[in-house]
C-alpha cells in the first residue's frame, strides 16, 4: 500500500461515516432504529441484502473454494438460488407471513403464537448464538486483512508493540460497532449502499486484471482443467463437494432465512409482504455473478501459484491464505487503495447489520420481557448502542482467544444451526394449527444443544480424528429439531393463538409500492 | 457438452448479469433512499412500536 492507497481509504472511510451520521434524524422512535421504520422498498432492500452478502468472510470462504475446488461452487451456488426463486421468490413462503405480523424479530412472533418463555429462549439462542457465530467474521478478516498488507507479526506505533491482526481486528470492529450503535437501521441501509457501490468496482476491477493476466476464459479453463480436473466443474465428484453436503447447504437454503436473525430482520424492514418476495426473487438473479466474481479471486491465485500445497503446511491454512497473497502481488497502486477501502466495508457491511440484528433480538426479545415496565423509547434505544458496544468488545476478544477448528464455511454453519429450532417453529407456527409451546421448545432446545456437543467433541477429541463430517451433523440437528417440533406437538395439548396471515397479506398489500 | 465448457459459458453470462443488476439496483437503491427518507421525516412516533406484545397485536394484525 502506497500513501495514496492509504489517503483513498481515509477519504471514503470519513465521507461514508458522514453521510450516515447525518441519518441520525430520523431515529425517531425504536422501530426506526431496529427496522428503519419499515420504509425499506425492493431496491433498496436489495442493495442492501447484496452488499451484506458480500461481506468479507464470504470473500474469505469464496476465495478459499475457488482456490481448492476451482469453479464447481458456483453450481451449489445455483441449486440453491433456483430452490430459493421458486420457494420465496415465486410463492413467497414464509416471509410474506412473517412480514405481515408486523413482528420485528423471530421472538415477537414466538410470543405472539407460542409463550413469553419460548420467546426468551428463541431470543437467547437467535441473540447470543448470532453473535458467536459472527465470531468467525473477525478471526478470518483479520488474518485475511494482514495478509494483503503484508504485515509483520508486530508492529510498533508511538513506541508500543502492537499484534498487527490484534491491531486490524479493534479497528474494523469499532468502525463496524460505530455504524450499528450510533445510526440505527437508517444508518446501516445507507452505508450498505454506499459500501456497495465501492465493493463492486473494487471486484470489477480486479476480475478484470485476472481475466487479462489469464488471456481469457479459455486459458483459465485450461488451468483449471491442469490443476484440478473436472473436479473444478463438476460439485457431484468425490474429492469436490459431495450429494451429502450438497444435501445439507440445499436445506440451509430453505430453513436459512427463518432462523438467521439477521435476515429475518431484513424482511421486517420491508414496506410491505410483496417487497420480501421481491427482493428473493431478484437477489437471486443477483448472488450468482457475485459468487462468480468472488471465487475468481481464488482461481486466479491458483493459476497464479499452482495448486501444489508446500509440505508442512496446513490445506486448511494455505487455502485460506493463498488469495489475499495473490491480491497482494497483482493489484495496483491505487486500485490497491479501493481494494483494502473495500474489503473494510465487505466486512463493516456484514457486520453493522449482523450487529444491530442479534443485539436487537438480545434487547428486545431476552432483556424486554423480564422488565415489569415497559422502557422509555430513550432508554430502549440507549440499551440497544450499549449492547452493541458490549457485543463489540465480546467479539473483539473472542477472535484474539478462539480458534476454531473446523473451516470457515463449516464452522458458520454449524454455528448457525443453534437457531435452527426457532426457525422451523416460527415456520410451522405460521402456516399450521397444531404446532404448540411445547414442540417450540423441544425443537429450539434440542438445536442448541446438538451444535455444542458437535463444536465440543471436535475441540476435545480434535486428535482422534471423528469422522463426522459437518455436513452430517448438520442433517441430523435439522431431522432431530422437527422430528421433536412434530413429536411434542402431537402428544400435547394443541395451541390456540393461530392466525391466519395469508388473510392478512391480502389486507396489507400497500398502494405505494408500483 | 462437458462441464467445464457449460461452467465457463454460464460464467461469462453471469458476470454481464450481474454488470447490469449492479447499475439497475443502484439506481433503484438511490431513488428508495430518497422515498425512505421523505417517508421517515414525515413519520409521526410511535412509542408503542417498540417490539412488546400486547393484547391487540392480532387483531392489529387481522
Amino acid at each position: 500500500m502506497t500513501p495514496v492507497d492509504w489517503i483513498i481509504t481515509v477519504v471514503l472511510s470519513v465521507l461514508i461515516g458522514f453521510a450516515v451520521f447525518a441519518t441520525r434524524k430520523y431515529m425517531k422512535d425504536v422501530s426506526g432504529f431496529i427496522v428503519g421504520g419499515r420504509k425499506a422498498r425492493t431496491w433498496l432492500m436489495l442493495s442492501n441484502t447484496s452488499s451484506g452478502g458480500l461481506g468479507l468472510i464470504a470473500i474469505v470462504y469464496c476465495g478459499q473454494e475457488g482456490f481448492l475446488r476451482g469453479y464447481s461452487y458456483v453450481w451449489v451456488v445455483l441449486m440453491g438460488a433456483l430452490i430459493q426463486i421458486f420457494v420465496f421468490g415465486i410463492m413467497g413462503f414464509g416471509i410474506e407471513r412473517f412480514r405481515a405480523t408486523k413482528a420485528m424479530t423471530a421472538g415477537q412472533f414466538h410470543e405472539m403464537r407460542y409463550s413469553r418463555g419460548v420467546r426468551l429462549l428463541v431470543g437467547f439462542v437467535m441473540g447470543f448464538g448470532g453473535i458467536l457465530n459472527m465470531t468467525a467474521f473477525p478471526i478470518a478478516a483479520g488474518a485475511f486483512l494482514k495478509t494483503f498488507l503484508d504485515l509483520p507479526d508486530y508492529v510498533s506505533l508511538a513506541g508500543v508493540s502492537f499484534n498487527s491482526i490484534h491491531l486490524i481486528l479493534a479497528t474494523i470492529i469499532f468502525l463496524a460497532v460505530f455504524f450499528a450503535a450510533f445510526c440505527g437501521q437508517v444508518g446501516v441501509l445507507l452505508s450498505d449502499y454506499l459500501q456497495g457501490i465501492v465493493i463492486m468496482v473494487a471486484l470489477f476491477a480486479v476480475n478484470y486484471i485476472i481475466w487479462k493476466q489469464a488471456g481469457g476464459f479459455g486459458n483459465i479453463k485450461l488451468s483449471l482443467d491442469r490443476e484440478l480436473g473436472t473436479g473444478a466443474f463438476n460439485p457431484f465428484l468425490t474429492g469436490s463437494y459431495g450429494l451429502l453436503w450438497i444435501l445439507w447447504r440445499n436445506i440451509q437454503v430453505i430453513v436459512g432465512p427463518f432462523t438467521n436473525g439477521a435476515v429475518i430482520a431484513k424482511f421486517a424492514t420491508a414496506d410491505n409482504p410483496k417487497v420480501t418476495k421481491r427482493m428473493m426473487l431478484v437477489t437471486n438473479v443477483f448472488t450468482q455473478g457475485k459468487t462468480v466474481l468472488l471465487i475468481t479471486l481464488g482461481v486466479g491465485a491458483l493459476m497464479y501459484f499452482g495448486g501444489k500445497i508446500p509440505d508442512g503446511v496446513e490445506t486448511e491454512i494455505y487455502s485460506k491464505s493463498i488469495t489475499p497473497i495473490f491480491l497482494h502481488k497483482i493489484v495496483p497502486p491505487v486500485l490497491a487503495g479501493v481494494l483494502f477501502t473495500a474489503f473494510i466495508f465487505a466486512f463493516i457491511s456484514t457486520n453493522d447489520t449482523y450487529l444491530l440484528a442479534f443485539v436487537s433480538i438480545i434487547v428486545n426479545d431476552v432483556i424486554c420481557p423480564l422488565k415489569k415496565r415497559p422502557l422509555t423509547t430513550k432508554g430502549h434505544i440507549f440499551l440497544l448502542r450499549f449492547v452493541i458496544v458490549l457485543c463489540g468488545v465480546f467479539l473483539f476478544l473472542w477472535s484474539v482467544f478462539y480458534v476454531p477448528e473446523t473451516s470457515i464455511l463449516n464452522y458458520i454453519m454449524i454455528t448457525g444451526m443453534t437457531w435452527f429450532g426457532g426457525g422451523i417453529a416460527l415456520l410451522a407456527g405460521l402456516y399450521c394449527k397444531r404446532p404448540n409451546t411445547a414442540g417450540a421448545y423441544a425443537a429450539v432446545i434440542s438445536s442448541i444443544i446438538l451444535p455444542i456437543l458437535d463444536l465440543t467433541f471436535r475441540k476435545v477429541w480434535a486428535d482422534y480424528n471423528l469422522n463426522v463430517t459437518p455436513a452430517v451433523a448438520g442433517l441430523s440437528i435439522v431431522g432431530t429439531s422437527t422430528f421433536l417440533l412434530v413429536l411434542f406437538s402431537l402428544i400435547t395439548r394443541p395451541s390456540s393463538k393461530f392466525v391466519d396471515y395469508g388473510k392478512v397479506i391480502k389486507k396489507m398489500s400497500k398502494p405505494s409500492e408500483k | 457438452m462437458e462441464w467445464s465448457e457449460i461452467t465457463m459459458y454460464y460464467i461469462i453470462v453471469n458476470v454481464f448479469v450481474m454488470l447490469i443488476f449492479t447499475i439497475v439496483v443502484n439506481i433503484g437503491g438511490m431513488l428508495d433512499l430518497l422515498y425512505m427518507f421523505r417517508e421517515l421525516a414525515n413519520k409521526k412516533t410511535d412509542e408503542f412500536d417498540d417490539g412488546r406484545v400486547l393484547d391487540s397485536n392480532c387483531q392489529n394484525a387481522n
